[in-house]
């Protein structure tokens, strides 16, 4: 046998060996690990991350012993992938602001158990489609509850009041309204899914007239959207809601017509508020030009791209730049923060992974064939972390105005992260019961 | 499958968005990433100038001027006495940097490739050199006191080598107190921020004489031949040029008329002499004014609005040194020194040596050569001059015990006042001397700038004793 089909065959044994759910398993230990070190070295006031580490290795591969037992056939990139940013962020934010950092800890061990029990819940998926409408109204409740009863745990004057308190931590209902939207969306379209196709074919495409099912909804949901954009004054959240809404409906009915009418509705709205709301008009006015105004209004995306160009393509190094001058670095703008300590590098890395679960989301959907509602939800699912995403990443690179919404599994936050884990857990187990399973077709 | 067709244009859209924003992200990290860094509205700029240990600067006995304190992850610059302000100048993260530090700052920085790259990869807090200066700290003591409550220049050059011993601009300022002060500084009459050693240029007036006295030498010219009416002023335009101190009409001669500076005697000498030369002699005074402490810099560009000449280009106002031509105290020094050292002005040094953050000094700089003013016989003769002077003249106030020192007190017309002026030496034995040139704006008290530079030379005397 020569040399290089030695070689060969001995690569084709370590991949059979490795899977590669379990080989980034191990990347991102070493890739957590590491950093973690390199930052507990740094000052005494990081002591603490020796300890992130050990327990995110504990939890991934916990985690995966876990799904190996209850969901063996799912979709073995999700796991890994989700787990690698959940600690990458909790290294991100503990190195901004190190309290922070240890309750981001405590939420991811929170959201891995969540995650693990939406993964393998085998009748799950069943409820979300039976109980739709228990849903939207626990929905509608919880976003009423917030109009009336919202606070901001920063207690500033004058900040958006979208937490409820509950004695000793806060929730954000609109990260929890996030599942139940694509829940009842996923399971309304599902069911009128053949009469909107049906639509579709009677009605000529120069034919501009929407089924009163497809514009109901349609305007329902706008109106929800422009709610929370005049209660909550929740400009993220508001156009994050309609978009998915918008691009879920466009799914299911297969009509163009769909993207435009909701682009138009997007416009009006959004002409509308900056015409009466300040903070609209403040934000795509500092997009549009921030240097204008450096050290003041557009302080914080001005910092944020130059934040972007301190860390060039490699980073200055986790713990040596400077990226507390972008204001809530930890939150919204975390992606800022790891651009500029892990570089460009780190800025794509970060996106790629987010893209990878987008990508596998949406492959999911294709591969229920006979079962709209799951691929309906398991694109709905897609969309709230791409969509959200988008929002947020192209604001921090100034290509859209900010909106303030979290970058999903990174940035700083409880009800964030666990609703992110449970629409992981959601698609792993999607993905654990889709073809051919009597369970999934039952759905 | 039914929605295969619009979930592969999600995807794509997805992907696109994914895509442009790195491209974003690629834009902003590398295309216009130096631009956006060296915004002045970079915090980052800031913050890594703090974390910069500047290196110290020291006397020539190795006493700390001017050191960076650590305090947490940055450095706080801190000056050991206010006597140094006027040379050493101030290094502020708000105000920018001036004096020795803005003239050393890549020094003090420790602005090598080496070092930067070590930054730039490992993050280590760059340590830039110390600067050991020429400058004798109780020279520098003993003339600032004795200027305090005026407002001048003054310069103290060892003879031969040029070094600079002492530098002291008035009014000063605290240089620790420098971003407290700074806008109160910036607008007061004194003006204590201008940099009156390093940069003040002032009306020669009488001091010119020195230089008509080098050509009267020259040329053999009697000193000893009276002039009648030598004590009555001159009157230039509408202004009354006297002599430094106030006179009897009697008969002096040109020695005596050296002595006390009276104008009459050099107006004469200087038609005697003729344009040809009297212009050769100023221009004496002017390339000494061109020097600089650092070599390629020229502060000739910096004008004061402290002298105003008078706007006659009369031959007499050329004779008088009160024409648009202005002088340095550091060219005066030169000068003094020139007459100290056998008509030879010795290049001014200010640093004395450049030590890495690793201890390790840097080669010696090369010393510029000499500057002739005149000759061997007529600076000697000049010293004779000057030592009559101390004795006998206006600048009597210099004299000390046991010291030979030689001078010339002067006044300078500078449009509704006067400035005092004094150049001098004082000798140490074999070549060795210290020369010393002092201004003192709005005053014709001569006495007093001849005393400050008695008491200064006085302290010279002994410091550089006690050193060799």
């Amino acid at each position: 046998m020569s040399a290089s089909a030695g070689a060969a065959s001995a690569g084709q044994a370590l991949r059979r060996r490795i899977a590669p759910n379990q080989l980034l398993i191990v990347l991102g230990a070493v890739f957590v690990s590491v950093n973690a070190i390199a930052l507990s070295v740094i000052s005494p006031a990081y002591r603490f991350a020796l300890l992130i580490g050990p327990i995110w290795l504990l939890l991934s591969i916990g985690g995966e012993w876990w799904l190996n037992r209850k969901a063996p056939n799912r979709d073995i990139w999700l796991f890994p992938v989700v787990m690698i940013m959940a600690g990458w962020g909790t290294l991100a934010i503990y190195r901004l602001l190190p309290d922070f950092g240890e309750r981001q800890l405590i939420w991811l061990i929170l959201g891995a158990g969540v995650l693990m029990a939406f993964a393998s819940l085998r009748q799950l998926i069943a409820l979300l489609r039976g109980y739709r409408y228990l849903i939207l109204l626990s929905g509608i409740l919880l976003l009423v509850t917030t109009i009336l009863f919202g606070t901001n745990p920063s207690g500033a004057p004058g900040a958006p009041a979208l937490w409820l308190s509950l004695g000793i931590f806060y929730v954000q209902p609109s990260e929890l309204l996030k599942i139940m939207l694509v829940a009842f969306v996923a399971s309304y379209c599902a069911e009128q899914y053949p009469h909107l196709r049906g639509s579709l074919s009677s009605v000529s495409a120069s034919n501009w007239r929407i089924a009163p099912r497809l514009a109901g909804p349609l305007l329902v949901m706008w109106g929800i959207c422009v709610v929370l954009l005049i209660w909550q004054r929740d400009l993220g959240t508001a156009i994050l809601f309609f978009v998915v809404f918008a691009l879920m409906l466009y799914v299911t009915s297969g009509l163009n017509r769909i993207l435009v009418i909701s682009a138009g509705l997007i416009l009006v709205a959004g002409v509308v508020a900056y015409l009466v709301y300040g903070v609209v008009r403040l934000r795509i006015d500092i997009w549009w030009n921030p240097w204008l105004d450096p050290d003041n209004t557009a302080y914080q995306i001005v910092q944020s791209l130059q934040s972007i160009a301190a860390g060039g393509l490699f980073g200055q190094g986790i713990g040596q730049g400077s990226p507390y001058f972008v204001p809530v670095a930890h939150s919204d703008f975390i992606l800022a923060a790891i651009g500029e300590e892990w570089g460009f590098l780190g800025i794509g890395t970060a996106l790629c992974l987010l893209a990878l679960v987008v990508t596998r989301a949406f492959r999911l959907a294709t591969g229920q064939p006979g079962n709209p509602f799951r691929a309906l939800l398991a694109t709905g699912l897609g969309l709230v972390i791409g969509v959200q995403t988008v929002l947020i990443a192209a604001g921090v690179t100034k290509i859209l105005p900010l909106t303030g919404v979290t970058l999903p599994f990174f940035s700083y936050g409880g009800s964030s992260l666990i609703v992110m884990f449970a629409a992981a857990g959601l698609l792993i187990n999607l993905s654990a019961s889709h073809a051919g399973s009597t369970h999934a077709i039952s759905d | 499958m039914p929605f295969l067709t619009e979930i592969r244009r999600l995807t794509l859209g997805m992907v696109a968005c994914f895509g442009a924003i790195i491209v974003a992200a690629a834009y902003w990290g590398w295309v216009v990433a130096p631009a956006l860094l060296s915004r002045d509205d970079n915090p980052r700029l800031i913050e890594a100038e703090t974390r910069i240990d500047r290196g110290r600067i020291l006397d020539r006995h190795g006493r700390v001027l001017a050191e960076s304190i650590p305090d947490n992850d940055r450095f706080i610059r801190r000056y050991a006495e206010a006597s140094t302000a006027g040379l050493i100048g101030y290094y502020s993260l708000r105000y920018g940097t001036a004096g020795l530090e803005l003239m050393f700052d890549s020094t003090l920085r420790g602005d090598s490739a080496e070092a930067l790259t070590l930054n730039a990869l490992i993050h280590q807090p760059i340590r830039g050199s110390d600067v050991l200066l020429t400058l004798d700290l109780d020279i520098q003591q003993a003339l600032f006191r004795s200027m305090s409550g005026s407002r001048g220049a003054a310069f103290v050059i060892s003879v031969p080598d040029g070094s600079i011993l002492a530098a002291v601009s008035v009014p000063s300022f605290d240089p620790n107190l420098i971003d407290l002060e700074f806008d109160a500084l910036r607008v007061a009459s004194e003006q204590p921020l201008f940099n009156r050693a390093l940069q003040g240029r002032y009306q020669p007036g009488s001091v010119n004489q020195t230089a008509l006295i080098i050509g009267a030498l020259l040329q053999e010219t009697p000193l000893d031949f009276p002039n009648d009416g030598a004590t009555m002023p001159v009157v230039l335009q509408d202004m009354s040029i006297g002599c430094s101190v106030r006179l009897p009409d009697i008969p002096l001669d040109l020695r005596e008329s050296y002595a006390f500076a009276c104008p009459q005697a050099f107006v004469t000498l200087g038609t005697t002499l003729g344009e040809p030369v009297v212009e050769s002699l100023t221009q004496i005074l002017q390339h000494l004014a061109s020097v600089t402490l650092t070599s390629g810099t020229d502060t000739s560009a910096v004008t004061s609005t402290l002298s105003a000449s008078i706007p006659d280009s009369s031959f007499e106002a050329v004779i008088l040194g009160q024409n648009g031509r202005t002088v340095t105290p550091l060219g005066m020094a030169l000068l003094a020194a020139a007459v100290a050292n056998d008509g030879l002005a010795p290049y001014p040094a200010i640093v004395q040596q450049i030590v890495d953050p690793n201890g390790m000094p840097a080669p010696d700089p090369t010393r510029q050569p000499g500057i002739p003013v005149t000759t061997a016989t007529t600076a000697r003769r000049l010293q004779d001059l000057m030592r009559f002077n101390v004795v006998n003249g206006a600048a009597q106030n210099a004299g000390r015990p046991s010291l030979d020192i030689g001078g010339h007190a002067a006044l300078a017309q500078t449009g509704a006042r006067q400035d005092a002026w004094f150049i001098g030496f004082v000798t140490l034995g074999g070549r060795q001397a210290v020369a010393i040139a002092i201004v003192l704006e709005d005053t014709n008290d001569v006495g007093l700038a001849a005393d400050i530079a008695g008491a200064t030379l006085s302290a010279a005397q002994q410091s550089l004793a006690l050193t060799n």
